[in-house]
């Protein structure tokens, strides 16, 4: 009778004993974030718990520990705590890069690190064989078994620098939380970024391996360049590769480019891209990599940074051109709509008007607001920055008339073109013969608001104070300059 | 809109529906022998695939006789007809019929029977007048399939402006009465004391003893619009206006302290009454009825929108408005004409033209309403919101590329369905003839299309396009390659 329970005692020995839980440690962050609606306040502070992998620190300052920046996301405080153990260690970041989706992380207290030891990367890429998912589950160490898929070409979850990542079908459930993956040697091989039904996608520890080194060498990571800034079609047919003047299909056309990204003043409208760094294109954009076969050739950018420059071969005005472009960082905060930002939002509350500046976290109800972010969104220029949405009314006598309006783009106050938070702000501190005059985008419901300006001020603080309000107006972070048009 | 269901029922059954016994002890002193029954055979073509005629249907629904020997019903009773038969009451008979005119925008319809002394003996309902809120109405009619009359008693519980489903946009006056209105009831007559006081047409789906029946002023406008025979339908400001329930903004229109309007803030630049109505404007009347400052007007002892008050006059004619514009009251003459706003399209076939397998439309109602855009944004801004910003100009139409029918010319194009069509061979395109003529009048190796919003060149060779078109034809079908 005895027999049974033996075996499965040490099937638990074989397959759980102590060998990762030296180098993997749960991380305990408290996040809090803004709200959407109201930009004055934050969210309610929620827990995250996940797992970070213990790494050489910088220069002279020990053991640190490794993580994806989507864990550190919005934190408020971090804790961790080791092999199973109810003490917890208060830890701070050192750097986390949301544009490659990285976080390092340390602990000032010396007894953490006791007993732990940095892990081992393997810098060759996973391109086939067995791994091991681990994370900490109720102060235990918890594996799956994996195996190795396919390369495949991802953007970060929390940027826009995209990287050969590999696909891992593993029978782990809920991942994507920083889950080390390791070789059947017990070397790192990557962190899961996102997770499937069976399949966990993890970012390669060559990718994170160099990041790490260039952090240690020199104490931060330069700028990503993000995107290219261009747009392409794909040369599928034969017609339209003869038409273009190519025997076959082959590279990828561009049918716009940016301002102010890498592609501005390089690549035009027209122009075939043909090889980027001599590797030569498919006519889906794809290249061969060395490791991982085919893949979109945009994650080739994550070998470079700002200021780098790259080759690239096209096919302009019928004749093959080489081009050098330096690279500029195009990241998803630059663009008129940023993506994931986690900074708080820019808003005014005005007469009980709040004005937003609309990022793709926003949300937004409105068909006007649909169609700008799909037929906008990158669209950034010297007049339009950005983009400042009426978000809401908060109704109050002053704004009789207007209640109700919400989501809804807005193009001059008082005359004057606004793109930017503070352009409203300063726009209000000219009225219009008594009167605020607000005009919005071109939408079916309604053309402009207009405010009695003389009680203004008074109102908005009745106002602020009324819906409890601490603040009526914040800034926005400066966008990053365009500078010159792209020419043709 | 969408809460709202048409009556005219279709009837699934061979034949017949379920048979009612005919009423008992009913007081209508003959006047239910002029309530007829129409059974319309109609067929619908299918915008996805342009090319098809669709399927037949029948549905039933109702009439009655009124003077000149002609029945008044719904257009969409009738709408799309191939075919259409007339039952009387008391009559087993089927008695062929026609249409005389059809008003889409208002859903209503004048038929007559091809033999006219079919219905020579029967006495013409009365027209009478607006009926009041609690009034009691009857109304009569077929509902449910049913081969007997049916009538049914309730009050008059509300006066509105509706938009009509089958309009799919037109709004005019209706009136909700609680009498039950089923489908097979559209069309049918609302009598209070033996005179018509509307005819009956839809019902809300959701909600219980909820249904509409078409007031006498605008089953007037209609008779006295095809009077000339032919139908110029309901005129349209096509405008658009804000309300003006903030002080502040009254004010600085220079509004008195007891003037009340609504501001103009849009009027379609093919609208008669562009350029004479001003965007900014301050809308204070319309044909001497004072708006208030959400829109609407008094009328019925009650507040009805504005568009009743444009239901007054006919295509052509000039409504009197009066205007501060600039500090300035200005009485207006404001000519109206149908609304540019096209209403849903009946007894149209799609226009359309394949070349080489690719299917292109125009952008318009039809397509916008089978495609379901709301959700294409690069449509929906084209489509609609594109004018808004263009308060002085007309935007061209535009041409989409419905789909793409799989081909070995065109099945590496990388677009198959629902964008803009921009340009082709260089030359922009605004309508299907455009289409045709860049295409015919190449002589060059390729053919090329530009595609707007998706930035996409489409580029075939001209010989094998040319060469596949007849077999992609027969592949699929499609006979003929165009409808322009």
């Amino acid at each position: 009778m005895n027999a049974p329970l033996i075996i499965i005692a040490l099937l638990q020995v074989a397959f759980a004993g102590p060998a990762y839980d030296d180098r993997i440690v749960q991380l305990k962050v408290t996040w809090q974030t803004w709200e959407r609606y109201q930009p004055w306040s934050k969210t309610s502070p929620t827990l995250r718990v996940s797992q970070a992998v213990v790494v050489d620190g910088l220069p002279g300052q020990g053991l640190a520990l490794l993580t994806t920046a989507q864990m550190v996301e919005s934190a408020t405080h971090l804790r961790v705590s080791k092999k199973g153990e109810p003490q917890e260690y208060p830890a701070k970041v050192i750097l986390s890069d949301r544009e490659a989706n990285l976080a390092m992380i340390a602990v000032d207290d010396p007894e953490f690190f006791r007993g732990l030891t940095a892990v081992k990367l393997v810098r060759k890429p996973l391109t086939e064989g067995q791994v091991v998912v681990a994370r900490w589950r109720d102060n235990q160490i918890e594996t799956s078994g994996g195996s190795v898929a396919r390369g495949t070409s991802v953007e970060s979850m929390t940027g826009s620098v995209r990287y050969a990542g590999v696909r891992i079908q593993t029978d782990i459930s809920g991942g994507g939380w920083a889950e080390p993956v390791f070789t059947s040697r017990g070397e790192l091989a990557g962190l899961a970024t996102s997770a499937s039904n069976n399949e966990l996608i993890i970012m390669p520890a060559a990718f994170f391996g160099d990041w790490m080194q260039e952090l240690r060498s020199s104490g931060t990571v330069r700028p990503w360049p993000g995107r290219m800034g261009a747009s392409y079609q794909a040369i599928r047919s034969q017609t339209l590769a003869e038409w273009l003047g190519l025997e076959q299909p082959q590279g990828v056309l561009v049918s716009s480019v940016a301002q102010g990204s890498s592609a501005c003043g390089v690549l035009r409208e027209g122009d075939v891209l043909l090889a980027f760094a001599g590797l030569p294109l498919d006519g889906s954009g794809n290249v061969i990599d060395p490791d991982y076969g085919k893949l979109w050739f945009g994650y080739l950018l994550s070998n470079y940074h700002e200021g780098d420059q790259v080759q690239l071969t096209v096919l302009r005005d019928g004749a093959v051109q080489q081009l050098e472009m330096t690279l500029r960082s195009y990241t998803a905060s630059s663009w008129l709509v940023p993506r994931d930002r986690i900074v708080a939002p820019a808003y005014l509350m005005a007469g009980g008007l709040v004005f937003r500046e609309l990022d793709s976290s926003y949300g937004g109800r409105s068909t006007e607001l649909s169609i700008l972010r799909q037929l906008h969104s990158q669209a950034q220029s010297p007049e339009r920055r950005r983009v400042v949405v009426l978000s809401a009314v908060l109704a109050d006598p002053y704004n009789l008339g207007y209640h109700g309006f919400e989501d809804l783009p807005i193009a001059r106050v008082n005359g004057i073109e606004v793109d930017l938070v503070s352009d409203v702000a300063a726009a209000l501190e000219k009225p219009l013969d008594g009167y605020h005059v607000i005009e919005l985008q071109p939408n079916p419901r309604l053309n402009e608001i207009v405010l009695d300006a003389s009680t203004l001020q008074e109102t908005t603080e009745r106002i602020a104070a009324s819906y409890g309000i601490p603040s009526v107006y914040r800034a926005e972070i400066p966008a990053p300059a365009l500078g010159e048009g792209c020419g043709d | 809109m969408s809460f709202v269901l048409l009556l005219s029922s279709a009837l699934c059954l061979a034949g017949p529906g379920p048979d009612a016994p005919p009423p008992q002890g009913l007081e209508l002193g003959g006047l239910e022998h002029s309530v007829v029954r129409l059974t319309n055979t109609s067929q619908r073509a299918d915008w996805h695939i342009p090319w098809n005629p669709g399927h037949p249907r029948v549905g039933t629904g109702s009439g009655f006789v009124i003077e000149g020997g002609r029945i008044l019903t719904n257009a969409h009773v009738v709408a799309d007809s191939k075919d259409l038969v007339l039952h009387l009451h008391d009559d087993a008979n089927p008695y062929p019929a026609r249409i005389v005119a059809i008003g889409h925008d208002c859903d209503l319809a004048l038929v007559e029977p091809v033999d006219p002394t079919v219905i020579e003996d029967l006495e013409p309902l009365e027209i009478g007048d607006f009926p009041s809120q609690g009034d009691e109405v009857l109304t009569l009619g077929y509902p449910a399939g049913g081969r007997w009359l049916s009538t049914t008693r309730g009050t008059v519980s509300r006066i509105d402006v509706i938009s009509s489903v089958h309009s799919g946009g037109s709004a005019h006056l209706a009136v909700q009465t609680d009498a039950a209105i089923n489908p097979g009831n559209s069309g049918g007559p609302v009598l209070k004391d033996r005179e018509v006081v509307g005819v009956a047409f839809q019902a809300a789906a959701r909600l219980e003893n909820v249904g509409y029946f078409i007031p006498v002023p605008v089953v007037e406008h209609f008779l006295h619009d095809v009077e000339d025979g032919s139908y110029d339908g309901f005129p349209r400001l096509d405008m658009f206006v804000a309300n003006l329930d903030s002080p502040a903004a009254r004010r600085r229109a220079g509004m008195d302290k007891d003037e009340t309007g609504v501001q103009v803030d849009f009027v379609h630049p093919a609208s008669p009454a562009h350029g004479a109505l001003k965007p900014k404007d301050i809308l204070l009347s319309l044909d001497g009825e004072v708006l208030a400052n959400d829109g609407t007007f008094r009328a019925h002892e009650q507040r009805l929108q504005l568009e009743a008050i444009l239901d007054r006059f006919q295509v052509g004619d000039t409504v009197p408005a009066r205007v501060l514009r600039d500090g300035e009251r200005l009485d207006l003459e404001l000519p109206v004409g149908p609304s540019v706003y096209p209403d849903r399209a009946y007894e149209t076939l799609p226009t359309y033209v394949v070349y080489a397998g690719l299917v292109f439309v125009p952008l318009e109602r039809e397509y916008v309403e089978v495609m379901g855009i709301s959700k294409n944004h690069d449509l929906l801004w084209e489509y609609a919101y594109k004018q808004l910003g263009s308060p002085d100009e007309v935007v061209p139409d535009r041409v989409v590329m419905l789909r793409r029918l799989d081909h070995a010319v065109n099945a590496t194009v990388g677009l198959s369905a629902n964008v803009v069509l921009e340009k082709v061979n260089g030359r922009e395109i605004f309508d299907l003839q455009d289409l045709v003529e860049a295409l015919d009048d190449n002589s060059e190796r390729f053919q090329v299309f530009e595609f707007a919003y998706v930035d996409h060149l489409v580029v075939l060779d001209r010989e094998a396009a040319d060469a596949a078109h007849q077999d992609i034809l027969q592949l699929y079908a499609v006979t003929p390659d165009r409808r322009l």
